[in-house]
């Protein structure tokens, strides 16, 4: 039993982290019972590895390292493992050639302006759940780094080596993904 | 100029003639655009950019709506993150539970 480890107090874990925990593995993973699970495995492997509590920082802080590394496992598993491989293959394996041969925009891709009128005024909340409808559509991986730019604010390197992918991949990523949120908007906008 | 898909053709082969030959292209233009919402261009990328700009309207559009999504994005992000929310209190009492049998046999 842990009650000789006089800095952790697994028995009042759940009253005082739980909450804080899943807001933070929802808001990454998107899926409450992906974020129940990942809660479960941060405090088991806690338990498993109290020994490594150093006690430098605190007990939140500790679960929340462990639970973002369980977070960066399923983005890994997500961009590379089965879930991968069903639907949203075709971005990765037969990417959209938006340009011809000579790197000028094919004329079927090239932007023109969102809606059926330039002038007209957007209307925002239209926009919002356009492109929210547009982001689902994207590739896990691609979404991950999304969200870890934009939530985490990290680095791009950091990504970079936690993803497992290079940083000219990442550029690529990046550049192919707003090329295809920009083209999903332009059909979809009404 | 956008308005009929027979000028839009008429433009892209305008635009084909004068980027022949020349590296400046769509491709790496965009792809230019994308980075620099995150970094900034050394100064050889920043010029092929803005030479293409020059000649390219439809660059020059989607770099418009580049930032516009750019903009939205963050903020579509953002806002999923800003509502918190709680666990179940079901999963919570299985929880603890499952932490204290657990502790007990360690």
């Amino acid at each position: 039993m842990l009650g000789t480890n006089r800095k952790l107090d697994p028995g009042l874990w759940v009253k005082n982290y739980a909450d804080y925990l899943y807001n933070f593995s929802i808001q990454r993973v998107n899926d409450e019972d992906m974020a129940n699970d990942l809660v479960q495995d941060t405090f088991l492997s806690a338990l498993e590895n109290a020994e490594t509590f150093a006690g430098n920082s605190s007990e939140l802080t500790w679960l929340r390292a462990i639970l973002r590394n369980k977070i960066i496992d399923y983005y890994r598993k997500k961009s590379s493992g089965l879930n991968a491989v069903t639907e949203r293959r075709d971005f990765e394996e037969n990417p959209v050639e938006y340009f011809g041969e000579d790197g000028i925009w094919k004329a079927e891709f090239a932007p023109t302006p969102f809606g059926n009128d330039g002038h007209q005024r957007l209307n925002m909340k239209e926009f919002y759940t356009v492109l929210e409808f547009c982001m689902e559509k994207l590739p896990a991986l691609w979404m991950s780094i999304f969200r870890m730019k934009h939530l985490d604010e990290e680095k791009t390197d950091v990504i970079c080596k936690e993803l497992r992918v290079t940083s000219s991949h990442y550029w690529v990523i990046i550049h192919r993904a707003k090329l295809s949120l920009r083209e999903c908007l332009q059909k979809n906008w009404i | 100029m956008f308005a009929k898909e027979l000028d839009m053709k008429k433009w892209i082969n305008n635009l084909r003639l004068k980027a022949n030959g020349q590296k400046y292209t769509c491709r790496r233009a965009t792809y230019f655009i994308e980075k620099r919402h995150e970094k900034a261009l050394n100064i050889n990328d920043l010029t092929e950019l803005y030479m293409h700009l020059i000649i390219c309207p439809f660059c020059r559009l989607y770099r418009i709506q580049s930032a516009m999504i750019h903009k939205m994005l963050r903020k579509i992000i953002r806002t999923e993150s800003a509502n918190t929310v709680t666990m179940n209190g079901d999963v919570k009492v299985q929880l603890q539970h499952m932490i204290d049998e657990k502790n007990r046999n360690i």
